[in-house]
């Protein structure tokens, strides 16, 4: 299984490189079109552009233009966006196209994100991973790899994100008046109950639509949820669960987690991470949306088990034979995808610009990184820690995002 | 809303009704011989304008005393070697919105509250200090004026920048409770200066010209930026104006009281530092209409054209002002060039006023009740109205769509368009009650004050008492 992993990576990478060209069509389905690299042109003011990356810890916004395949789009607002992955060397970047002018869509998006795969050198773990995903039929984001230029001027290699948001959910679900959560890593967490009252599950689980509704409109079908995981009878576990997420969902997703041994998802060595929880209108049925696969393909020998003991969700599903044998089928079909890729890949073919641009300044990023603590940063940093905070805040509250969540320890597997 | 406007209004009334009686404590005031005089005049203008306009004015009756004397006012004299007149303002507004959003319902503000001294030294120097204890209290005015020849005068000191007729009229001689919106946002008002000025041919051409330390108190403060690594701090230039009227028709053979006909033009420069420091539209309901959302540098212009006439009873002045901010560097490039200049921010606004005294007083020089309340009459009464708009938008037609980004080469304009009615009654010499209706209507409610309203109503009842 393991070598399959390093393999099926490997040709995916190859076929991602082999078709360097630039897309003609202005779709969504254009912009995250995988099999090209996207140059994204950002034109940012210079003074803009210094207080973005001299402020780490901000995340305000700065407008910019910015320019794809032959058409520019005025007026976007760009902040910093990351916490692990968040760098003023090379810095993760949201891009809201209706940041200045409310409503405002490109291609059906209001927003973007570009990586800037400082967490995952190889620059496609997440770009495979939600490619995977998606070819197993799970909802999962879109991305594409992107050459970054500002002002002119190369800046990077970066993953092209599409932003879980309303307009995500109207793609993949044909609606988006639900409810939106973003898991907030805080602590190790396996599905276990909480009790009754709502706040430690509005902890876990930050709203992202309809934010101004009650606690209980937002939380009370998910307290449900994870009470009847964790109550409800044996033979009750199927019927009464099912009410709040579909199982089988639930089982083919962290089937294919474990076989793109994914590190950090629902089952990883952090415990749940990594996901939106969408509830339907009018519904208490909840579905999983993955994100942030910036440690998946985490290694060779990454266990297949990861979590099946500890999450009581999983533990539970593996007692019914059903789901066991989904849950294992699954595994083996997304083993096949990976032979499928192997022959349809194009080995050998690999064009050298995407990685070849990415090392050098991946080198350059180690560079500039050996030697920053000199008396000159420290002087750059008293002042900036002097400056006012002065661009508009986020009202968004987007800089809590789960990839935003603490620093998380080592994990208990690599303790 | 109106209800309680009227009921206040009457009980600010009754509250006047006692005034003249207690201002009288002096000798019985003699006709003020500046009322004669021609718009712009002495008691037509404000203190920047009085020593570009106007020498200092007494009854001849009290001129002749030495001493403390009550001519309208309290004053020391010794012949005409110096002259000091107190001076004082007291003002109090009632005032009701719709819609309420703020839910205060009919609130009491105080308005201006101002007291000071001003006279002369020998003929040839003239000077004024008034003080405002107001919430930004602060020195109003305070300047020495030479004035060796009527044509060749230098005023120095604080001042307001001679920009904008109904800006550098005093609030004794306005004829609305509030200033129009395009005096209120484009135009400079004080500051400290120096500036030459004078009257020539009958007073049928006036000049000032007048170099300032910067743009006036009138904008709302400068934004500061962060600076970047070895970047100079920017500060505010100075400023200068320049201001010319004509009265053609003081060179004819009209009467006095139909002469003062008088058309004028006004510029200022200004070097505004980097920020959002552009001029802002404030809407008469409260908050504004176009708000420092953009980032400027470099000069801000305006030019101003203005007319006035006082005919009998009837009054009527218009002016156009522009002003534009440059944004120098404050793009966000493209593929040709980066941080390139935008389009100037530009406001643009007008207004068309007049008045009619209905108890037939001139209107020439202010309206000075012939009987005033207490004293065998009801004093005077004036109806008045206005129209109004001010815009703010990119100059030019810039290709984007119009956006809030605060880079945006095409702002997301507004504008607000008011018409004003209004009742003045001038209960005596110092005393007079202003009542006005306003009805606003901005182009984009959305980025007004009240965002869901298509119309913003407003009423106040406005005392005032000053000499």
């Amino acid at each position: 299984m393991a070598a399959r992993r390093l393999l099926a990576g490997a040709l995916l990478l190859a076929a991602l490189c082999a078709d360097v060209r630039e897309a003609a069509a202005q779709t969504s389905a254009d912009l995250f079109n995988d099999q090209a690299l996207q140059r994204i042109d950002l034109y940012v003011n210079t003074r803009d552009w210094y207080w973005l990356r001299a402020l780490p810890e901000s995340s305000d916004y700065y407008p910019a233009n910015m320019k794809w395949n032959g058409t520019t789009l005025t007026n976007v607002g760009i902040r910093l966006r990351g916490s692990g992955s968040r760098s003023t060397t090379k810095p993760a970047l949201r891009v809201d196209f209706d940041r200045y002018d409310a409503g405002r869509t490109f291609l059906g998006l209001s927003a973007i994100s570009l990586r800037n795969n400082v967490q995952d050198p190889s620059g496609v773990r997440e770009l495979l991973t939600m490619k995977t995903y998606r070819a197993m039929g799970l909802k999962a984001p879109r991305m594409a790899p992107a050459a970054l230029y500002i002002n002119n001027a190369y800046f990077g290699f970066y993953t092209l994100t599409e932003e879980i948001d309303e307009a995500f959910l109207a793609s993949v679900f044909g609606e988006s008046s639900g409810y939106l959560f973003e898991y907030r890593w805080s602590s190790y967490y396996y599905f276990g109950y909480l009790g009754s009252a709502l706040a430690p599950y509005a902890a876990l689980w930050a709203p992202r639509t309809r934010t101004t509704e009650s606690q209980g409109s937002l939380y009370q079908p998910v307290e449900a949820m994870i009470r009847s995981i964790n109550d409800a009878s044996g033979e009750n576990f199927v019927a009464a669960v099912s009410q709040y997420t579909d199982l089988n969902v639930f089982m083919r997703l962290v089937a294919v987690q474990a076989a793109i041994a994914e590190a950090d998802g629902l089952l990883g060595s952090w415990a749940v991470n990594n996901h939106f929880l969408y509830r339907l209108n009018g519904r208490t049925l909840h579905d999983f949306i993955p994100w942030d696969a910036s440690s998946s393909l985490h290694a060779l020998d990454y266990p297949l088990h990861v979590g099946h003991d500890e999450n009581v969700l999983m533990r539970r599903a593996l007692t019914v034979p059903s789901l066991t044998s989904l849950y294992y089928d699954t595994l083996v079909a997304t083993a096949n995808l990976f032979d499928q890729a192997d022959g349809a890949g194009g080995a050998g073919q690999a064009a050298p610009g995407i990685l070849d641009l990415h090392v050098a300044f991946d080198e350059a990023l180690e560079e500039i990184a050996g030697g920053t603590d000199d008396g000159d940063d420290r002087t750059q940093r008293e002042r900036l820690k002097r400056r006012k905070r002065r661009v508009e805040p986020d009202e968004d509250h987007e800089e809590n995002r789960a990839d935003d969540a603490p620093r998380k320890p080592l994990p208990r597997l690599l303790r | 809303m109106r209800a309680s406007n009227a009921i206040i209004g009457a009980f600010a009334a009754a509250l006047f009704a006692a005034t003249p009686a207690a201002a009288q404590i002096g000798p019985a005031p003699a006709l003020d011989p500046s009322v004669s005089l021609p718009a712009g005049s002495r008691l037509h203008v404000d203190a920047g304008l009085l020593a570009v306009f106007g020498a200092p004015l007494a009854s001849a009756a009290a001129a002749k005393k030495d001493g403390f004397v009550w001519d309208n006012r309290p004053s020391i004299r010794y012949g005409d070697w110096f002259q000091l007149d107190g001076k004082a303002l007291l003002e109090g507004a009632v005032e009701s919105h719709d819609p309420d959003d703020t839910g205060d319902g009919t609130s009491f503000e105080w308005g201006r509250r101002r007291f000071g001294v001003q006279g002369s030294v020998t003929k040839y120097v003239e000077y004024e200090a008034t003080y405002g204890w107001e919430p930004d209290g602060l020195w109003r005015d305070l300047y020495v004026n030479v004035r060796p020849l009527a044509y060749a005068q230098v005023q120095g000191g604080r001042f307001k920048i001679p920009f904008g007729y109904e800006r550098l009229t005093g609030p004794r001689n306005l004829d609305f409770v509030y200033r129009s919106r395009v005096s209120d946002a484009l135009t400079p008002g004080r500051s400290v200066g120096v500036m030459a000025h004078g009257r020539v041919f009958k007073r049928a051409l006036r000049y000032a010209l007048g170099v300032f330390e910067d743009d006036g108190e009138q904008p709302p403060d400068l934004e500061s930026m962060d600076m970047v690594p070895d970047e100079q701090p920017q500060e505010q230039g100075r400023s200068w104006a320049a201001r010319a009227t004509v009265a053609p028709l003081r060179l004819t053979s009209l009467p006095g009281k139909y002469n003062n006909l008088e058309v004028g033009g006004a510029y200022t420069h200004a070097l505004v530092p980097e920020g959002r420091n552009h001029l802002q539209g404030d809407t008469v309901f409260g908050g504004e209409f176009f708000d420092r959302q953009y980032y400027t540098k470099g000069p801000r212009t305006r030019l101003g054209l203005e007319i006035s006439w006082a005919i009998g009873q009837a009054f009527l002045a218009a002016e156009y002002i522009v002003s534009r901010d440059a944004r120098e560097g404050q793009g966000v490039g493209n593929e040709t060039q980066i941080d390139p200049d935008l389009p100037e921010i530009e406001g643009r606004g007008w207004y068309v006023a007049g008045a009619w005294v209905i108890t037939g007083e001139n209107r020439d020089g202010g309206v000075n009740p012939k009987r005033p309340l207490l004293q065998g009459g009801f004093g005077a009464v004036e109806v008045a109205a206005r129209y109004e708009k001010l815009s703010f938008a990119s100059a030019g037609s810039p290709a984007e769509p119009p956006s809030r980004s605060p880079r945006a080469a095409n702002v997301a304009g507004n504008a607000d368009s008011a018409w004003t009615i209004g009742v003045n009654w001038y209960v005596n010499r110092w005393a007079k009650l202003r009542f006005n209706f306003i009805n606003e209507t901005l182009d984009d409610p959305a980025l007004g004050p009240a965002p869901g309203a298509s119309s913003l109503q407003t009423m106040v009842t406005m005392f005032q008492i000053g000499f």
